[in-house]
């Protein structure tokens, strides 16, 4: 601390702490913490709902006993005297009735405005996604489409990342490299759409397939078929978020020494062992990165989902975006991007357990 | 096949080089065969968007062509929402820019002057938004926000997308702060700076194409950002939120017209990056080779003015 | 011009290391003095010590007699070379040079004009607009002396500040640092573990090892005379002979060693009965021609090196010691056959004898 003001003097010292506070308590642990706390209560709008119906059903009653002590008001000015004592009984009834009503509404009008926003806290929350039958099988299959799509990406990747880094010339790789940069700065949303417009019932796939002869274009009944779904969204999930994984394997495949491959190749190893036992060691830190970026966009994907599910499939985002945005329970939507961040999490665990990597490698 | 040459004996290699010669040429077919579909399985998709923005066709598509037409373009330009949805991009660009490299320079020197096991717990807290999905971040900046009464909308955004943004932007400036050799501060403050002037004079002035490194890749990153401002924007529009409900309604090529422009622009950039780096490239070259002839000459002997002085 | 530096106990340790270990000394004002040894032996630790970057543990330094405890870098009358020269790598030379003037109370017209004075000192008129990475290392290195020159300090402090460059500037440079010292007057603090550097620009070297100075002498006294075993072996070459003194004859110790016994020069600090050894330096033995020596060694050869002006003869005596005589190239033809015996001798004051101690291992 003294260190700090000494080295940066007082100014410098309290921005670098203030705004290290700001982010780290503001932007990171609080809005965190807010998420679990919201996990653990609800709002019992059931109960709310109850409190709703009684007091629907007491306002009822009185407006009918309203009705019937003024029509025994009428009845008693015109009833004789014999009349009179049996209509006053009953008069004195309803009003006693009356008074009753009038004073147990208040109290129950409060109750019901309070348990408008009162929490209740319990594990309702968790219990609801465990016992939701398709939620479950939305995130069972999050899981292994993430894993799928960034098994995919990796295999696909590998090549290009190798080829670049060690084996095209540097004015080649520079250019290729430039032919990677281009499309990672088109936005994600334009990438999918376009992906949409092949995979749509009139989109480009089914234009090619139609020139064999496969797919009739023109066809009402039933209409071309089109390949949005869950295999689109998966199609489009690599397409999107491979260049993620290009990257990180590039620029560790970049740094090893390319001796170390002609060393390996003069020892007569088969490129398959050099990839195994030379390459690939070098290469883990990036394998890492890759596939936890790679999981951790398709897996938090909305963009993807939205443009290519075609409206067929649900994804685990989409749910956490109806609970926040239209059914406005946003403790449900507290704990699913909980769990997904959990998820996430224990992803990233088994990932640095497999490649032997730390948190210090991968955020280089 | 390799394996077939690797068992040969020594004296066999010249019999080997044949056929170890068609094998490289097998490879460097499937390796260009590799690259071909490579890029084209990249850049196909973003031809076909660009191609379906000319196309009269109503729907976005590039088949049945009905004509040559800009008509999309001006109907991009003629939407209001579009002009307020990157109003509100550029604000929120504008102020993450400035949030992030000024939490992303306080991030990295307070990461840089601590040890051991706080420097790693800090580092673990403050790269974790880079590892977190978007969606997460969105909803949990407004849980909070909303809790002291603050709804959705541009603050909350800027707040949200700033949270890993500024993450980004410390990683850039400790690697920077990495390759920053320590003695020069040293050297400053034996010829008399304070502490305080060695970081003015020498540590900002070493940080300084990192700060514009940081400012411009997030405003991209902030400009890009769809999944975390979904969630914080509340009622608000940005460019990307127009893009993606244009998306979502699938309706007229006027966002093929919109892809043009987004494309058109980083092709513009990149370009202009890879020119930058090659004229800095040779630069550096020619200088160093100058360099050396002039060691030559100094060490070839007793023509040099520093030693006839003496 | 320049100041006097003394240490008086200087002790330095990092935890359970003790870098530097009760260094007591006195540098003369305008002296060149070195500081020689290798790599962890404490010397860059005094050097930092002194520069103010780290204060003993325990001891006084003082400069000009001023006790420099507490004083930072920035207001000591030191200026220090550093190894990788640590220029501003984004200032033009005349800013780097000027760079310590800003804190001074210069003017900006001011500085340029005296970074161009020295500009002209270090025969680099005109590139005071270039950027530093536009020179050369020679160039680099003058830019280098150039700036801390250019705070006028009492005292100058280079670590190991050739050490980059290759051998032919090396040398060049080495004679020019010698000559801007003695036009400057500046106290001169050279660290380095090339003992060639150390000798030939030096007037005084301290020789350290392990944190411990083990003699402060002009050079040829540390060649010819060295105070420790690790002296002398650390600079030059030596035959050592290790063994029991049996007999002290005024300035004379005479030891029983395997390979025979020796009589060479001592420091007083001996008995008989002490364990010791005795050192003698190639090229100040002979082989045995009829003349008798103070000392003849028998022995036999292994190999010859050819080293152009002299010849490298290496032999194994008694006891299996090795021994290495450098015989003079006078032109004249020699053979010498592998395991032939031959005899050497030396004077017994060309032999120096020391306690048993560290020797230096290269």
């Amino acid at each position: 601390m003294t260190e700090f003001v000494r080295r940066y003097g007082a100014v410098m010292t309290g921005y670098i702490l203030l705004a290290c506070g700001l982010w780290i308590f503001v932007m990171i642990v609080i809005p965190q913490g807010m998420v679990t706390y919201y996990t653990s209560w609800y709002i019992d709008r059931n109960y709310t709902g109850k409190l709703t119906r009684q007091i629907d059903e007491m306002y009822a009653e009185l407006d009918k006993v309203d009705a019937a002590i003024a029509k025994l008001e009428r009845e008693i000015a015109a009833a004789g005297a014999s009349a009179k004592a049996e209509l006053k009984r009953k008069l004195s009834e309803a009003t006693r009735r009356q008074k009753e009503i009038e004073e147990a509404l208040p109290p129950l009008e409060a109750e019901w405005s309070a348990s408008r926003t009162r929490r209740t806290y319990s594990w309702r929350n968790y219990e609801y996604l465990i016992t939701n039958a398709d939620h479950r099988a939305v995130f069972l299959k999050t899981i292994w489409a993430s894993v799928l799509v960034t098994g995919l990406a990796l295999i696909f990747c590998y090549p290009i990342a190798y080829y670049l880094a060690k084996v095209a010339a540097a004015e080649k790789a520079a250019i290729l490299m430039l032919g990677l940069i281009i499309p990672y700065w088109v936005n994600e949303l334009l990438r999918v759409f376009a992906w949409q417009m092949i995979l749509s019932g009139r989109g480009v796939l089914n234009l090619v397939l139609s020139l064999f002869g496969l797919v009739d274009l023109d066809s009402i009944d039933p209409p071309p078929p089109n390949y949005l779904g869950d295999t689109g969204v998966m199609l489009g999930m690599i397409y999107a978020y491979i260049l993620f994984m290009v990257f990180p394997l590039y620029n560790v495949m970049e740094t090893l020494d390319k001796n170390q491959i002609e060393a390996a190749r003069d020892l007569g190893a088969p490129w398959i062992e050099i990839h195994r036992h030379v390459v690939i060691p070098h290469a883990k830190p990036g394998i890492a990165v890759g596939c936890i970026m790679t999981f951790m966009l398709a897996a938090g994907s909305y963009a993807v989902p939205m443009a290519l599910s075609g409206g067929r499939s649900q994804w685990f985002t989409q749910i956490i975006y109806t609970w926040t945005n239209d059914t406005l329970d946003l403790n449900l939507g507290a704990t699913y991007a909980l769990v997904l961040l959990v998820l996430c999490i224990v992803f990233i665990l088994i990932m640095m357990r497999l490649t032997g990597v730390s948190l210090r490698d991968i955020a280089k | 096949m390799s394996e077939a040459v690797q068992a040969r004996p020594p004296k066999a290699v010249a019999a080997a080089r044949t056929s170890g010669l068609t094998s490289a040429q097998i490879l460097s077919i499937a390796t260009a065969a590799y690259l071909i579909f490579f890029f084209a399985y990249m850049f196909l998709p973003l031809g076909i968007m660009v191609a379906a923005a000319f196309n009269a066709n109503p729907n976005p598509s590039i088949a049945p062509w009905k004509g040559f037409t800009l008509q999309w373009f001006v109907r991009l330009v003629e939407k209001d929402e579009l002009w307020e949805a990157l109003t509100n991009s550029l604000i929120i660009g504008a102020a993450v820019v400035v949030l992030s490299v000024l939490l992303g320079l306080a991030g990295a020197l307070l990461l840089t002057n601590l040890h051991a096991r706080a420097k790693s717990f800090f580092y673990a807290l403050m790269v974790s938004p880079v590892l977190t999905p978007g969606v997460i971040l969105g909803v949990s900046a407004i849980l909070m926000w909303q809790e002291i009464g603050i709804e959705g909308g541009l603050f909350v955004t800027i707040v949200a997308q700033t949270t890993f943004i500024a993450a980004y932007a410390m990683l850039l400036f400790m690697a920077r702060l990495q390759r920053f050799d320590a003695t020069l501060e040293e050297a400053a403050l034996d010829l008399g700076a304070t502490p305080r002037q060695v970081f003015w004079f020498i540590t900002l002035p070493f940080l300084r194409p990192t700060i514009l490194t940081a400012a411009v890749l997030a405003f991209l990153q902030s400009f890009e950002n769809y999944n975390t401002t979904l969630f914080s924007i509340g009622r608000e529009m940005t460019l990307t939120i127009f893009i993606g409900s244009a998306v979502k309604q699938g309706q007229e090529p006027t966002i093929n017209a919109l892809a043009v422009v987004f494309i058109s622009l980083t092709i513009v950039m990149a370009i202009a990056y890879e020119i930058k780096r090659r004229t800095e490239r040779t630069h550096m070259e020619a200088q160093r080779e100058a360099a050396k002839r002039i060691d030559r000459t100094i060490a070839g002997g007793g023509a040099d003015p520093a030693t006839a002085e003496t | 011009m320049g100041m006097d530096i003394e240490l008086d106990g200087v002790t330095m340790r990092f935890g359970d290391f003790t870098a530097v270990r009760d260094a007591t000394l006195t540098i003369k004002a305008g002296e060149f003095f070195s500081f020689l040894g290798p790599s962890g032996c404490g010397k860059t630790t005094i050097l930092r010590m002194i520069s103010g970057f780290i204060d003993p543990t325990e001891g006084v330094i003082r400069i000009g007699g001023q006790d420099m405890r507490g004083i930072g870098p920035n207001k000591r009358p030191t200026a220090l070379i550093f190894q990788n020269l640590a220029l501003f790598p984004l200032m033009k030379v005349w800013e780097n040079i000027a760079f310590g003037l800003r804190f001074r109370g210069f003017s900006a017209v001011e500085r340029r004009r005296r970074a161009d004075e020295l500009l002209d000192l270090i025969a680099l008129q005109g590139h005071g607009d270039k950027m530093v990475s536009e020179l050369s290392g020679g160039q680099r290195q003058r830019v280098a002396i150039a700036r801390a020159l250019a705070v006028e300090p009492e005292v100058l402090l280079l670590d190991e500040p050739l050490s980059a460059l290759d051998l032919k500037l090396r040398q060049h440079m080495r004679a020019e640092l010698r000559a801007i010292q003695k036009r400057t007057g500046v106290t001169f603090i050279y660290i380095t573990h090339d003992q060639g550097e150390a000798l030939t620009m030096s007037d005084r070297v301290a020789v350290m090892s392990q944190g411990v100075i083990q003699q402060i002498a002009e050079s040829d006294e540390i060649y010819n005379f060295p105070a420790t075993p690790f002296v002398a072996t650390f600079v030059g070459e030596n035959n050592i002979f290790p063994g029991r003194i049996v007999d002290i004859e005024n300035d004379i110790a005479v030891i029983d060693t395997p390979a025979g016994r020796v009589r060479g020069r001592h420091r007083g600090n001996l008995a008989v009965g002490d364990e010791a050894i005795a050192f003698v330096r190639p090229e100040r033995c002979t082989l045995s021609n009829g003349v008798a020596f103070d000392n003849e060694i028998e022995s036999t050869v292994e190999r010859t090196d050819f080293e152009g002006s002299y010849i490298n003869l290496f032999l194994r005596g008694r006891g299996a010691r090795d021994f290495i005589v450098h015989i003079p190239n006078d032109g004249m033809e020699r053979t010498f056959e592998r395991g032939a015996s031959v005899k050497f001798g030396f004077p017994a004051h060309a032999a120096v004898v020391l306690p048993q101690g560290e020797v230096a291992h290269d």
